[in-house]
């Protein structure tokens, strides 16, 4: 339990405590599937984040139980995959997320690695169930990420990103197998600036010319959108040749400068690149 | 006072209905007695239709009654209310204002998420929780036409998402040109965007996006009535008294070190009115 609750928080912390097993699972049900709406902030919401906000003040039993039922309701939804509404599905697996539930992510990777289970989800849904898989994955699951850019090019773009902070090493040989895909590709370019830009100050300029070897391997169209994902975001300088162009350039870097101001690094890559050197 | 001629509106026994759920709803304090409260001072809309919303409550009585433990009746007083939620004075003086929203970085990140897994063939963007997070971080401040080729498609999800779920609250600057965003500058701390807008409900500590954004000529701001807020907003949520001549709400900051906001709520629209860049208010 986390420190003293929000006042706001206090009846629906009582109510959620108070529910058994059954009750528990009968309200969680009815949230997701919007026939509910019981917590502070949930009226005018999705029931992800109210859900979200109270977990961490709810004693440790319930937070169990939370967690059990959870658990019941993914097997439930794999069981029969049409009696879910879509978006009521979508808040289950970010509700997983959110409160990092233990045992999910083995679960929905045993689904991603079965094609007849896999086949009867609604494919709007794929992409939800991989940013479960993405958002609790650490750096045991690096192969599973490599697999599925392999085998999966839309996904290929979301498998470079996990893998800039779970195994970056593994996420520039990534980038070889990353196929023409307008998906994948934006995926990636969103990633690549801060891969390079968030190694280690001395060790960025080796990063980013085996990033630069990787690219060059590529078609044509997809090493341009990743040099100019790199160039824009100032992590690769072009060398502009024309002589009577300094205004252009100094545009140019303003707009870049004024991009990377905003860009955050990914926060434990620096760590990662120690570990690894 | 609005309530007290509402009230001599109704006939005997919805009169008596009514006055037992709030004197049930005054002595259980907490969100209930400020519900009673509430509507005691509501001014926002016309007395008519105050009539018909103290008539639905009292015949609602008893699912809207307090039984606890629990946390009170809100989906019964969602339901109820639901006709009287855009039911307030047409604010006609702001229609042509920049208004501005605030929501929770993390929470945005998951609606954008599902505009981007809904209009996958479109957008052809399936980026990962973080990335979404990150990215919407890195556009802060960033001018659409300024924006890196591979984040054009973050401003489209923007466009096609929603900016809230059923009566969405929006403040403004009263006292700017039309064509002004609502935000100060420099940004306000997430702190202060959590009192001042007196979003009590979000866990203080997290970082806010401030949207600045023009209704559709179809939608038109409403002044808040005392059914907008829903049940549990309630407790953060004050009438205002001169509502009928300002045609706006205030909200009510809980540390009153922070000045109250004007405010006027509408119906649920996407971001195709967004006026970018967007802000972010930093915890």
């Amino acid at each position: 339990m986390t420190s003293v609750p929000p006042e706001p928080y206090l009846a629906g912390l009582s109510y959620i405590e108070g529910l058994e097993r059954t009750a528990m699972h009968d309200w969680l049900r009815a949230e997701l599937l919007d026939q509910a709406h019981l917590l502070a902030g949930r009226e005018d919401d999705f029931p992800v984040q109210a859900i979200v906000n109270h977990f961490p003040y709810l004693r440790l039993d319930a937070q169990r139980r939370v967690f059990e039922i959870l658990d019941t309701l993914l097997w439930e939804w794999k069981q029969n995959p049409l009696a879910w509404p879509s978006d009521a599905v979508r808040s289950l697996l970010e509700l997983m997320a959110a409160l990092a539930v233990p045992g999910a992510k083995a679960k929905l990777q045993s689904l991603a690695n079965t094609p007849q289970q896999l086949s009867v989800i609604d494919e709007s849904l794929r992409p939800s169930i991989f940013r479960t898989i993405a958002a609790l994955s650490s750096n045991v699951d690096r192969h599973f990420w490599i697999h599925l850019a392999e085998k999966q090019p839309e996904l290929a773009g979301m498998a470079f990103q996990v893998l800039t902070r779970v195994a970056p090493g593994d996420a520039i040989g990534a980038i070889r197998f990353l196929p023409s895909d307008e998906a994948a590709v934006g995926g990636v370019a969103r990633a690549l600036p801060s891969l390079v830009s968030g190694s280690s100050p001395e060790q960025r300029d080796s990063v980013l010319s085996e990033v630069l070897s990787v690219i060059d391997t590529l078609p044509d169209e997809t090493a341009a959108e990743l040099r100019l994902a790199l160039e824009q975001a100032k992590v690769l300088v072009r060398a502009v040749n024309v002589p009577n162009d300094d205004l252009q350039v100094q545009q140019f870097r303003e707009l870049a400068d004024a991009f990377v101001r905003g860009l955050k690094l990914v926060s434990n890559l620096d760590q990662l690149y120690a570990t690894a050197a | 006072m609005p309530f007290e001629s509402a009230r001599a509106h109704l006939d005997t026994s919805d009169r008596e209905h009514l006055d037992s759920l709030l004197d049930q709803w005054a002595s259980a304090g907490g969100v209930a007695a400020q519900a009673a409260e509430n509507l005691h001072a509501e001014h926002g809309c016309t007395t008519e239709i105050l009539t018909n919303y103290l008539r639905a409550l009292a015949a609602a009585r008893a699912s809207l009654a307090i039984a606890p433990p629990g946390p009170g009746p809100a989906p019964a007083f969602k339901a109820i209310g639901s006709p009287f939620v855009l039911a307030g004075y047409v604010a006609t003086p702001w229609t042509g204002l920049v208004f501005g929203r605030a929501i929770l970085l993390e929470k945005y990140a998951r609606y954008l998420s599902r505009t981007l897994d809904g209009n996958l063939s479109s957008l052809k963007c399936v980026d990962d929780a973080e990335t979404v997070r990150e990215t919407l971080r890195a556009l802060q401040d960033v001018n659409e036409a300024d924006t890196p080729r591979a984040y054009a498609v973050y401003f489209k999800a923007m466009r096609l998402t929603s900016l809230g779920k059923d009566a969405v609250f929006a403040t403004f600057a009263k006292l700017v040109a039309s064509s002004e965003s609502p935000w100060p500058d420099p940004r306000p701390g997430a702190d202060k965007v959590r009192n001042s807008l007196a979003l009590g409900a979000d866990p203080p500590g997290k970082d806010y996006i401030l949207f600045a954004y023009r209704l559709p000529t179809d939608t038109l701001p409403k002044v808040p009535t005392t059914a907008s807020p829903g049940w549990t907003y309630q407790q953060w949520y004050r009438p205002n008294a001169a509502a009928a001549a300002e045609l706006h709400g205030w909200t009510a900051p809980p540390d009153s070190r922070d000045h109250p906001c004007p405010e006027i709520v509408h119906s649920e629209i996407d971001g195709n009115s967004l006026v970018f860049p967007i802000h972010l208010a930093l915890a």
